[in-house]
């Protein structure tokens, strides 16, 4: 089972059914991220107002109306656009909602595997996880939102391949 | 020390830097040395001394270093390694396994080919800067160590001089660039920007250049001419002077390039020698370099607006690991036609460097985006002409640039599959394309943005390392399927199994 049918003028990158996408708690996570964000945004705003001339509102306005689309929309739009697959021989993943990018990467060519994790998203127990090819240039192959285990069996199911492949 | 030199037991063999290269270790360091030289002489003068008693002083004093130096430094030949000891108060010791080394280049500056001395440079690979050198050995001792490197490098058993005689036997010259082709390259390398340079520097130092009046005058007191003749012939001889010093710089200008492809490339030779291609070039540092033909990832071939026309390209050739010559890529032709070019393309494994059957990119998306630039630039500028900002013209003729740039960018932009080949060429102003085997692609990246999703449309991008290969705005379908068969050719490959020998 793949996705729409090639050929058709497509929307853009057709999530097939075997994609994962990442773990819901990144979505919560990119909500706090946002959260933390748009408070900042506000105190700008608040600030601004207090030691400007500007009758009231022309900065708290639309400082309100931006961390709104910050927290509410945003969030679950970037978690959307984010889906993985780790298959046989390779990992792809896709990202991206204007600029939209699909990229596979087979195991056997990775080099070395990163797993990060920020103060914040330890909290929601996730983690990214990096791939670095001789082809990748610096640009890395990141899956932002995986569950720290999940994270380790994808960088252990590598490691194995690259091992069997040696032997 | 003294464990690796039980575990190569007698096979070590102690060596020492060439005595004759201290002269050329010498004179890397008189630059250094200027200071001292000046105070020297301002000091015998006082003195009153004769300054020339400075050159012996000087001379000494710049040997010093090097002499101690090469007093506490020695090389370590065992079987499988190579070992560099040195340092007067603090010895370091540096061991390098043959099999690690990636490749060994000589480098003879002008002195050190008086001399018959060379520096090895061994790359291991780390990365610019962190290569093991021996500053000035004998040349046949430079030679003869790479040649034990690439014993190993081939057979991975220890060295022995049959190996590679037989090699040199197959040795073949694939390309060089004679004198003329020196200086049609030196023509072609005719910079505007050294142009522009020199006529920048012009303007500030025009008491250097014939200014029309006194040119006037000397041509007056040459041809001897009436005072009247001369007011008479006045405008248009000035002018034609005028001419003459832009003419002049041009000239200089040409001469500049001329003079850069002569010292670069003077003698330049490209060797096959077995599975590795040898670079000699350099008219006052010679240099010698050499390309691993396993571990080659990519050709590029470059080319600019004028010379394209004549046919003439540059092909480089980016290997894994970083070979000196800029992080990886060795310019292997610097002046060369296609058919040249393909010859070398097929030894180190191209087959295909100019692929027929290429394909543009769709012009859909660019001819949108110059569109919406130009809707853009179109209102920007209305409103600013309104407002007595740039004049409305000054806006068209930049608009008309780009969108001249973006119509040339896509002209000479193509892609094409040529067997297990990937071929893409890109650039409006200096063209270039890159070629290189599905095998040696690392991941694959489908792209695609608002403009190209409206006509059903993505781009891929195949990472290599070292560059960039693009197929740009392709149909969807298609750039899935050739995304697939290159996936289909890698993903069974591990990275350790390429670049084999």
């Amino acid at each position: 089972m793949r996705g729409p049918a090639v050929g058709s003028i497509s929307r853009g990158v057709d999530i097939a059914d075997d994609l994962t996408p990442l773990d819901p708690a990144y979505r919560s996570y990119l909500r706090a991220r946002a959260l933390i964000r748009a408070a900042a945004l506000l105190l700008a705003a608040v600030v601004a107002e207090a030691f400007s001339p500007w009758p009231t509102g022309t900065a708290l306005i639309p400082a309100l109306l931006i961390g709104a689309v910050m927290v509410v929309i945003l969030p679950q739009r970037r978690f959307a656009r984010w889906h993985y697959a780790l298959g046989d021989d390779r990992l792809r993943v896709q990202h991206g909602a204007i600029f939209r990018t699909d990229t596979m990467v087979p195991l056997g060519r990775v080099q070395h595997v990163d797993i990060d994790q920020g103060p914040l998203m330890r909290h929601w127990d996730l983690s990214a996880l990096s791939l670095h090819t001789a082809g990748s240039h610096g640009e890395t192959v990141t899956i932002p939102g995986l569950r720290r285990a999940d994270a380790e069996a994808i960088r252990e199911r590598i490691r194995d391949h690259i091992r069997q492949a040696q032997e | 020390m003294s464990e690796a030199a039980g575990s190569s037991g007698a096979a070590a063999d102690i060596r020492k830097l060439s005595l004759a290269g201290l002269g050329a270790a010498a004179a890397d360091r008189l630059p250094r040395m200027v200071v001292p030289l000046l105070g020297g002489v301002y000091g015998l003068d006082k003195a009153g001394a004769s300054p020339l008693l400075i050159v012996p002083g000087i001379a000494l004093l710049a040997l010093l270093g090097p002499l101690l130096h090469w007093l506490r430094f020695r090389y370590v030949l065992t079987d499988d390694e190579l070992r560099i000891e040195q340092g007067f108060l603090q010895r370091s010791v540096r061991v390098l396994p043959y099999d690690r080394i990636v490749d060994v280049s000589i480098e003879q500056p002008p002195l050190a080919r008086l001399l018959g001395v060379a520096v090895a440079r061994f790359d291991s690979g780390g990365g610019a800067g962190e290569e093991a050198e021996l500053r000035y050995v004998a040349l046949v001792e430079a030679e003869a160590l790479r040649a034990l490197v690439r014993s190993h490098a081939a057979g991975s058993r220890p060295a022995s001089g049959s190996g590679d005689v037989a090699a040199a036997e197959d040795e073949e010259t694939l390309f060089a660039m004679d004198l003329p082709r020196l200086l049609t390259q030196g023509f072609y390398s005719f910079s505007l920007v050294v142009f522009a340079a020199l006529l920048a520097l012009a303007g500030k130092l025009d008491f250097l250049l014939p200014d029309g009046k006194a040119l006037l005058e000397a041509g007056t007191a040459v041809f001897s001419q009436g005072e009247d003749r001369v007011l008479h012939l006045g405008l248009g001889s000035q002018l034609l002077l005028a001419l003459a010093a832009l003419g002049g710089l041009a000239l200089l200008g040409l001469a500049s390039g001329v003079a850069r492809s002569l010292i670069a490339d003077w003698g330049f030779t490209l060797h096959r020698r077995g599975r590795t291609l040898r670079r000699h070039r350099g008219l006052f540092t010679r240099t010698d370099l050499s390309v691993a033909l396993p571990r080659v990832q990519s050709a590029e071939i470059a080319t600019g607006p004028i010379r394209r026309r004549q046919g003439w390209h540059r092909l480089s050739l980016i290997t894994l690991g970083g070979d000196g010559d800029g992080g990886g890529a060795a310019v292997v032709a610097p002046f060369a036609q296609l058919d040249e070019i393909a010859t070398i393309g097929g030894v180190a494994g191209f087959s295909e460097l100019a692929p027929t059957g290429q394909q543009r990119p769709d012009p859909r998306p660019r001819r949108d985006k110059v569109l919406i630039m130009g809707a853009a630039l179109g209102t920007a500028a209305l409103v600013s002409a309104l407002a007595s900002g740039p004049p409305l013209w000054l806006a068209a003729l930049t608009y008309s640039a780009y969108a001249f740039a973006n119509w040339f960018a896509w002209r000479n932009s193509a892609r094409a599959t040529a067997g297990d080949m990937l071929y893409a060429r890109a650039g409006w102003w200096n063209n270039s394309a890159v070629a290189a085997r599905m095998i040696n692609v690392q991941c694959v990246t489908l792209r695609s943005g608002p403009l190209e999703r409206r006509y059903g449309l993505a781009s891929v991008s195949f990472g290599i390392f070292g560059t960039h290969l693009t197929f740009a705005s392709m149909p969807r379908p298609e750039a899935e399927a050739v995304r697939d068969a290159v996936l289909a050719v890698i993903a069974p490959v591990d990275f350790s199994r390429l670049n084999r020998t």
